[in-house]
């Protein structure tokens, strides 16, 4: 049994699961408030990546890129709010599917005019490009160590946001009841487009720490959209505690899983077959755990209550 | 035909049903009367089965039906009306009988006859239509009736499922004067064929049609009599107090 | 009977459709019976999605997993028909009714998962079991993997039907479209169609009528599958391949999209919309090539204003004409 493997594999796990907490908890978010399902989440995402790609070009400096990125994220989002996302709270889920589906072709389209066919190449930060030694000898690399803090930095802001603000208040009380918090006077428009400017932050943080990585292509925000929505839905849909949870283990049977899984079931049938079997069940694994938690669950981990 | 007993729910820290029990007679019309926040549409979520008691039991025909789904309550004969509209807008009145009727007339899975078509499914239907007056409308969008043809329309369908006892969620809701006149001949039409209960708010109707009534305040049963006793009860008339003399 | 000019276009556009190998031999450009042919095989899988999303209201972002499914029986027989010489794989009746037959099992599973949620949770449900067998297909390296099989033949109707010639196959695709439209009309009239329909109107009070709601949905969302596996078959004997691509989240996305622009809920609407969302997509990226630029905000844009899809605006059509022709009467007399 490779320990240091399964250690390594383990932080991969977490630190996937931590940009994975970032997407879901912005689209959990969003959909418990605002009750839009944002196919284009994953676009955000994407455009988390090209700005800070962009920027960093720009000015040499990758911590540069991503604090100019940031903004631009969240600009970004709302606009994209206001312009299209607005006339679609008051529509069926259907219809939202639609529409923000469109808005997926879009942007890989114009990203596409704007930044060419090709991916981009975005170097490790040359102060995170090393490895640091953790207990027992084991190095891990720096950059991947930072993604986990900033993750769980982000999850102790949004709490203390969420249970100790005014605006985390009405963000609770929006989710369980729209209609009581806009007839108590607050700007409901503001808010939504508040939260979905926080959604595409995160979306977009989520995108630009994954860019070093993984490659920055078009395309890049559906495959991992997929898993996010997964996340969602074990974690119960509307509950940001529920995506931590619910990020962090699908992020740890995806990560380990993958690595694991031809030596696990190298125990049961024959090498040969387990390594032909291993690749595609384990792409299976989360959306078999989906499958599990939901017969046993239907409303996932942590539904939030008034659902 | 109905018997409720020591009915208790709560919704986090409100008692919405106080340890509440009454029977209901066949063949009577017995209504349920009470101030707003009374805790009577709770009542009735859960005799369909919407809601489930925290304790208590509820006998209809005779079986404890306590833990039965809400579909199967409706094929022992248990039928209801909604309070807000719930009807299937998009179809047509006629439809709308129909699948009642439909709903009853065995399982569903036949694939290749017209049900619109179907004598056993439109002809009842019709039928039902008559008997609340509807029939005329029986083509038009049920959608694009007005408010008091819905409340009809509730009736048609609940009667539709051939129930041995309707519940009606106060079906004058929102209606004008000759609406709720009509509706009143209606269910007086009803009254010897079916048991009813009745949850209302309009005072004239209920002592007109009831043969019993139970007064709900704050979740409990203060009392359940003829109207007549109602009307002089102590406690009923101080719940009212303040209000119009009850049933003048 | 009164004149209708939606009856009169769909009528001309079913003709049109089943004229087209002929039109396309005189003009010799084989090429539009090929498109119109992949027009007639996506339309069987809209008209199947119909009858879930349009008339049951069970929005499935997974549709296109059943195309997988009918595809990837035919490259599998196929496959095998010729490397190892097992005859009975290649044959096409072998083909059409293993993959219903899968299919209708593969949509037994997922609907029974996946019919206990609502919602937003059910369009995800839907989404993830589709790209679960998408990953699936990735993984079979035997079978291509990624890049995916060709086929070394098509399938084989032993005599009756040679689709090797591209006329005789759009023929099959094209009876296989009237079937399915036959057996959607029978199917949405029926009392199994009425209990969907007023699934779709009204789920609580189904339910508080005394229908069973979910085994109805449960049905409804095989016979849905089973249809367009049997597209699928038809898919992969039109491209000569199969790959995963053709069950991409995106593919399901395609087939809502083209039973929504035709307008759920009726007949001829997801043939509508497959024939529109077709020639659009061929037009607009003989354009440009960022065609997609434009072709997402118009699908924004669509549901946006058009409700009820193309068959909506020609409903609206035969009101405009009713009212023109009364006005035009009365003006006479």
């Amino acid at each position: 049994m490779n320990w240091i493997l399964l250690l390594e594999q383990t932080l991969n796990g977490f630190q996937f699961g931590i940009l994975l907490f970032l997407l879901a908890a912005g689209l959990t978010l969003i959909f418990g408030i605002m009750d839009l399902i944002n196919l284009a989440h994953g676009s955000l995402y994407m455009m988390g990546a090209y700005f800070a790609a962009t920027f960093t070009q720009w000015t040499d400096s990758f911590l540069l890129g991503a604090l100019l990125a940031l903004p631009a994220c969240m600009l970004f989002g709302v606009i994209l709010e206001r312009i299209a996302l607005r006339t679609l709270y008051t529509r069926s889920h259907l219809d939202q599917v639609l529409a923000t589906f469109g808005l997926i072709l879009f942007f890989n389209e114009f990203v596409r005019l704007i930044w060419g066919p090709i991916g981009l190449d975005i170097p490790l930060p040359e102060l995170l490009s090393g490895s640091v030694e953790l207990f027992f000898g084991i190095r891990y690399p720096a950059f991947r160590l930072v993604i986990i803090a900033v993750g769980i930095m982000v999850a102790f802001l949004l709490y203390l946001l969420v249970s100790k603000t005014k605006i985390g208040m009405l963000i609770r009380a929006g989710a369980s009841n729209r209609q009581m918090v806009s007839a108590l006077g607050v700007n409901i428009n503001l808010l939504y487009t508040l939260v979905f400017g926080l959604g595409a932050a995160l979306a977009g943080l989520a995108g630009m720490m994954a860019a070093p990585i993984m490659t920055v292509e078009i395309g890049m925000g559906e495959g991992i959209l997929i898993i996010t929505f997964v996340v969602i839905v074990i974690g119960g849909v509307g509950s940001i505690r529920g995506a931590f949870v619910a990020a962090l283990i699908v992020g740890f049977i995806d990560t380990v899983g993958r690595s694991f899984l031809p030596d696990i079931l190298g125990l049961f049938v024959s090498n040969d077959i387990a390594d032909t079997a291993a690749p595609a069940i384990s792409s299976m694994l989360i959306y078999i755990l989906m499958a599990l938690i939901l017969a046993i669950k239907p409303q996932g981990l942590f539904p939030p209550k008034g659902a | 035909m109905l018997k409720v007993n020591s009915l208790i729910k709560s919704f986090g820290g409100l008692l919405a049903t106080d340890n509440l029990s009454f029977e209901v007679e066949v063949g009577t019309l017995h209504a349920v009367i009470g101030p707003n926040g009374a805790g009577k549409t709770t009542l009735i979520r859960q005799i369909t089965g919407e809601t489930k008691p925290d304790s208590g039991t509820i006998i209809f025909d005779g079986k404890d039906i306590s833990d039965i789904p809400v579909h199967l309550r409706s094929a022992l004969g248990l039928a209801r009306s909604f309070q807000i509209t719930n009807i299937f807008p998009d179809m047509s009145t006629w439809d709308n009988v129909a699948l009642a009727v439909q709903a009853h007339a065995g399982h569903s899975f036949h694939f290749w006859k017209d049900a619109r078509k179907d004598p056993v499914l439109r002809e009842p239907a019709l039928v039902f239509l008559k008997q609340v007056g509807l029939e005329e409308r029986a083509g038009i969008v049920a959608g694009q009736l007005s408010h008091g043809e819905h409340r009809q329309l509730e009736i048609a369908m609940a009667l539709a499922t051939r129930p041995k006892m309707l519940l009606l969620d106060e079906p004058m809701a929102g209606m004008g004067p000759e609406e709720a006149k009509a509706m009143v001949e209606i269910l007086q039409g009803l009254k010897r064929k079916l048991t009813i209960l009745l949850i209302e708010h309009d005072m004239d109707v209920v002592f007109t049609l009831a043969d019993q009534i139970t007064v709900m305040v704050y979740g409990r049963g203060i009392a359940t009599d003829a109207p007549e006793a109602i009307r002089k009860h102590p406690e009923v008339q101080a719940a009212y107090l303040g209000e119009e003399e009850v049933g003048a | 009977m009164k004149f209708s000019p939606r009856i009169y276009i769909i009528t001309l556009l079913m003709l049109a459709l089943g004229a087209v190998p002929l039109i396309a031999d005189s003009i010799d450009e084989p090429f539009y019976t090929v498109l119109f042919s992949r027009m007639l095989i996506l339309s069987i899988g809209a008209v199947s999605l119909n009858l879930i999303l349009g008339f049951g209201g069970m929005v499935s972002f997974g549709h296109a997993v059943y195309l997988g499914i009918g595809s990837y029986v035919v490259g599998i027989g196929t496959f095998h028909a010729v490397e190892d010489g097992v005859e009975w794989m290649g044959n096409g009746f072998a083909h059409l009714s293993i993959a219903v037959a899968v299919s209708a099992l593969a949509g037994l599973v997922i609907g029974a998962i996946s019919l206990r949620t609502h919602g937003v949770y059910f369009i995800m449900i839907t989404l993830a079991f589709s790209q679960m067998f998408y990953f699936i297909a990735v993984g079979s390296e035997n079978y291509g993997g990624d890049d995916g099989l060709s086929l070394y033949m098509r399938s084989d109707f032993s005599g009756l039907l040679d689709l090797s010639n591209d006329n005789s196959l759009y023929y099959l695709n094209f009876a296989f479209l009237l079937a399915s439209l036959y057996l959607s009309h029978r199917l949405t009239n029926s009392r199994f169609g009425m209990t969907l329909r007023g699934t779709k109107s009204n789920e609580q009070r189904m339910k508080s009528i005394g229908f069973p709601v979910f085994r109805y949905r449960l049905v409804a969302f095989v016979i849905a599958g089973a249809i367009c596996g049997l597209a699928g078959v038809l898919s992969s004997n039109q491209t000569d391949f199969v790959s995963p691509a053709v069950m991409h989240w995106t593919r399901s996305g395609d087939l809502i999209i083209m039973t929504v622009l035709g307008g759920i809920g009726t007949l001829f609407g997801p043939v509508i919309g497959a024939v529109a969302f077709l020639l659009l997509e061929e037009l607009l990226s003989g354009i440009t090539e960022y065609w997609q630029l434009f072709f997402g905000p118009m699908l924004v844009l669509i549901v946006i204003f058009a409700r009820g899809g193309i068959d909506g605006m020609l409903v609206a059509l035969d009101r405009w004409w009713l009212q023109f022709s009364l006005k035009k009467n009365t003006k006479v007399d």
